[in-house]
């Protein structure tokens, strides 16, 4: 068992319901890394966290944030 | 998602529930072992993200966001958890947080954040007291 924590994230939801935010712009304020995530960044650390590659990792909360919590 | 990994070659099944529900949640599982016959992995990703400030809360915006990320997650592992353990114990689950959980901050950008910070919070908690009690019970849950 173990969490993902991720930060700004291109998804359809905030594309469609939060329209009026430019994320990228948000992201170059909060983040170290100036963009928000594309979905399928995420999609490659969930499909490894899930894998037999990572049997020794549990009880983790996995920062995939572009550094958001750096800088908070 | 039914589509994607049916065009990618995949096989899919979709269960339309409402993870709010511990019925709904039961269902899930139930059906996934009725129609393969054991549960391997699980990614617990429904969420809601509402922002609301602490002093102006409302409370159907409050039971909806604790409902779907604290709720949901926990109803999530009362029944898979049970059902990893069922199809042999070597299993894992992933649970769709957020970096607002892990830490607060007086960003003004985050100052109507606090309740959903809370939730993921929460959602952390429940995750890793989830790999206590697997350990505790003698579920032999790998990762």
């Amino acid at each position: 068992v173990n969490v993902i924590a991720p930060g700004l994230v291109n998804t359809q939801l905030i594309g469609t319901e939060v329209s009026t935010v430019d994320w990228n712009a948000q992201a170059g304020q909060l983040q170290l890394v100036p963009r928000a995530a594309a979905p399928e960044e995420i999609v490659k650390f969930v499909c490894f966290l899930l894998s037999d590659d990572a049997a020794f990792i549990t009880g983790s909360v996995q920062a995939i944030d572009g550094g958001i919590l750096l800088k908070m | 998602v039914l589509a994607i990994s049916q065009a990618q070659g995949g096989e899919a099944y979709a269960v339309v529930a409402d993870v709010t529900k511990n019925a709904d949640n039961r269902r899930i599982v139930g059906e996934t072992l009725t129609k393969y016959g054991r549960l391997d992995v699980s990614f617990i990703n429904a969420g809601t993200g509402e922002r609301v400030s602490i002093t102006e809360l409302d409370e159907d915006l409050l039971d909806k966001l604790l409902a779907t990320n604290v709720k949901g997650v926990a109803y999530a592992f009362q029944y898979q958890l049970p059902a990893i353990e069922k199809s042999g114990g070597k299993g894992s689950i992933l649970v769709n947080s957020s970096c607002a959980g892990s830490r607060a901050t007086a960003n003004p950008d985050f100052r109507s954040g606090g309740v959903y910070a809370a939730s993921k919070a929460a959602a952390n908690m429940l995750a890793q007291y989830a790999v206590s009690v697997c350990h505790c019970t003698g579920t032999h849950l790998e990762y």
